[in-house]
């Protein structure tokens, strides 16, 4: 049986030609990080200078002041880069939505990427607790375009929950036709660790044919896959590890249905 | 222009101005400095480039010395008149004009650790007391020749406290200009 990847052949490289329709949701970074970046600057400045006083004036009556200007600052130096860093990294960002992609402005430059253009998505959602107290959800999407870039949008967006699920639709309504053609003309499609086949479900040596499933469920970050009469999962991986799960479990809830409510969640 | 290279161009503009910056606070770091090098010019001449000189040398002794003549006392740590000695020395020892400089005193920081007190079992804070003294090296102020050297001692630092929350340290003060002034007898 043929391997195939679980991507549309879809035609063009991500474009930054604006799309026909009008966007139908925008979103943006939490906070300006022009503000983060002027605070690096200056920081790395005020360091800098108090660094080449500690170490080039001659007028430092006692070691001790010498060294206490050398170490803050290179201290202050430091955290001036880590904060222009930050600001660099994490620069005003606006996502805009559309029926036929999304578009994203970085610094007034825009670039516009069609759905059957992303060849993988990735996520990692993880809930936070500390001292057993919920503190938060961490979100991590990961998209790779045919040209090779990357785009990662995380909790430096707001409502990236909501931006994450849409990206998740529109990437798997893209791609699901052609996985599903795969599928159904007998090949097996690879999703990172786990290989879906018309007989069975796997992970690298770790095989359940779809009469033996009992149930696959989405817990606690992980597809864990049930044969029947077995107590424990015969085989679990990653949630985070698996380019487009929505496709995925889309798959498995064909074959076998979902009956985890988890699962119908994540999907 | 990509991201490596604005932050490259960033770092350049960032080091270049605090380099501009440092230097500039350097310059005004030594104006009240050269200001008392050229008041230790006016009153002692080219005599107060005389410690500059000196050897150091672990001076254990406390001896008292009789010198007769003007003396010009220079911190040694940038060759500038060092006024606050200066000022305590009675008239009759105090110069108007380098010709009237017989010797120079060159005072010399020493800092050295005066006591320790540890906190806790096993120790986990420390107090550690310091005091600054005085190394002065009494030289012939034509010949540069070294006359006399003398350890004047500073104040006892402060004591350390009975409990702390946090290592400390505790400074005395620098030797009262009269002891100097008193030495020359």
């Amino acid at each position: 049986m043929q391997a195939a990847n679980p991507t549309f052949t879809g035609t063009a490289s991500a474009t930054s030609a604006p799309f026909a329709t009008a966007h139908i949701a925008e979103f943006s970074s939490r906070k300006k990080t022009g503000m983060l970046r002027a605070l690096g600057i200056l920081a790395l400045i005020a360091g800098e200078a108090a660094l080449i006083v500690g170490i080039a004036s001659p007028y430092f009556r006692d070691s001790q002041a010498r060294i206490g200007s050398i170490v803050i600052g290179a201290s202050a130096a430091l955290i001036g880069l880590v904060f222009f860093e930050a600001g660099q990294r994490y620069r005003q960002v606006f996502v805009r939505l559309f029926a036929e992609g999304f578009a994203i402005t970085r610094d007034h430059k825009e670039t516009s990427v069609r759905w059957p253009d992303v060849t993988t998505i990735y996520q990692a959602v993880t809930k936070n607790y500390y001292n057993g107290v919920y503190t938060g959800t961490t979100y991590n999407y990961t998209l790779h375009t045919r040209d090779g870039k990357k785009h990662v949008f995380n909790n430096t967006i707001k409502n990236i929950a909501d931006l994450g699920n849409a990206l998740q639709n529109g990437v798997t309504n893209a791609l699901l036709p052609g996985v599903m053609q795969a599928f159904n003309s007998g090949q097996s499609v690879q999703f990172g660790p786990v290989a879906v086949s018309p007989l069975s479900l796997s992970k690298g040596p770790q095989q359940v044919d779809w009469i033996n499933i009992d149930k696959v469920s989405v817990d606690k970050g992980y597809l864990k896959v049930w044969e029947r009469g077995k107590r424990r999962a015969t085989f679990s991986a990653p949630v985070k590890a698996i380019p487009n799960l929505l496709v995925c479990l889309e798959i498995i809830d064909r074959r076998v249905g979902l009956s985890d409510p988890k699962a119908k969640r994540a999907k | 222009m990509s991201g490596l290279l604005q932050r490259i161009v960033v770092l350049v503009v960032c080091t270049v101005v605090a380099a501009g910056l440092a230097f500039g606070v350097i310059y005004v770091q030594g104006i009240p400095i050269r200001r008392a090098q050229e008041a230790a010019g006016r009153v002692l001449g080219d005599k107060a480039s005389l410690c500059s000189a000196v050897v150091r040398k672990d001076i254990k002794t406390r001896t008292r010395v009789n010198f007769d003549g003007k003396i010009g006392i220079v911190d040694a740590f940038d060759g500038s008149l060092y006024e606050k000695y200066q000022d305590a020395l009675p008239a009759e020892r105090q110069p108007a004009k380098p010709d009237e400089v017989r010797g120079i005193l060159c005072l010399f920081d020493k800092q050295s650790v005066f006591g320790t007190s540890k906190y806790g079992n096993p120790a986990k804070y420390f107090c550690t007391r310091f005091s600054k003294d005085l190394e002065g090296y009494l030289l012939d102020a034509e010949t540069g020749k070294l006359i006399t050297a003398h350890l004047f001692y500073g104040t006892d630092p402060s004591d350390c406290p009975e409990t702390t929350d946090s290592s400390v340290t505790r400074y005395g003060d620098l030797p009262p200009p009269d002891e100097v002034a008193a030495w020359f007898g």
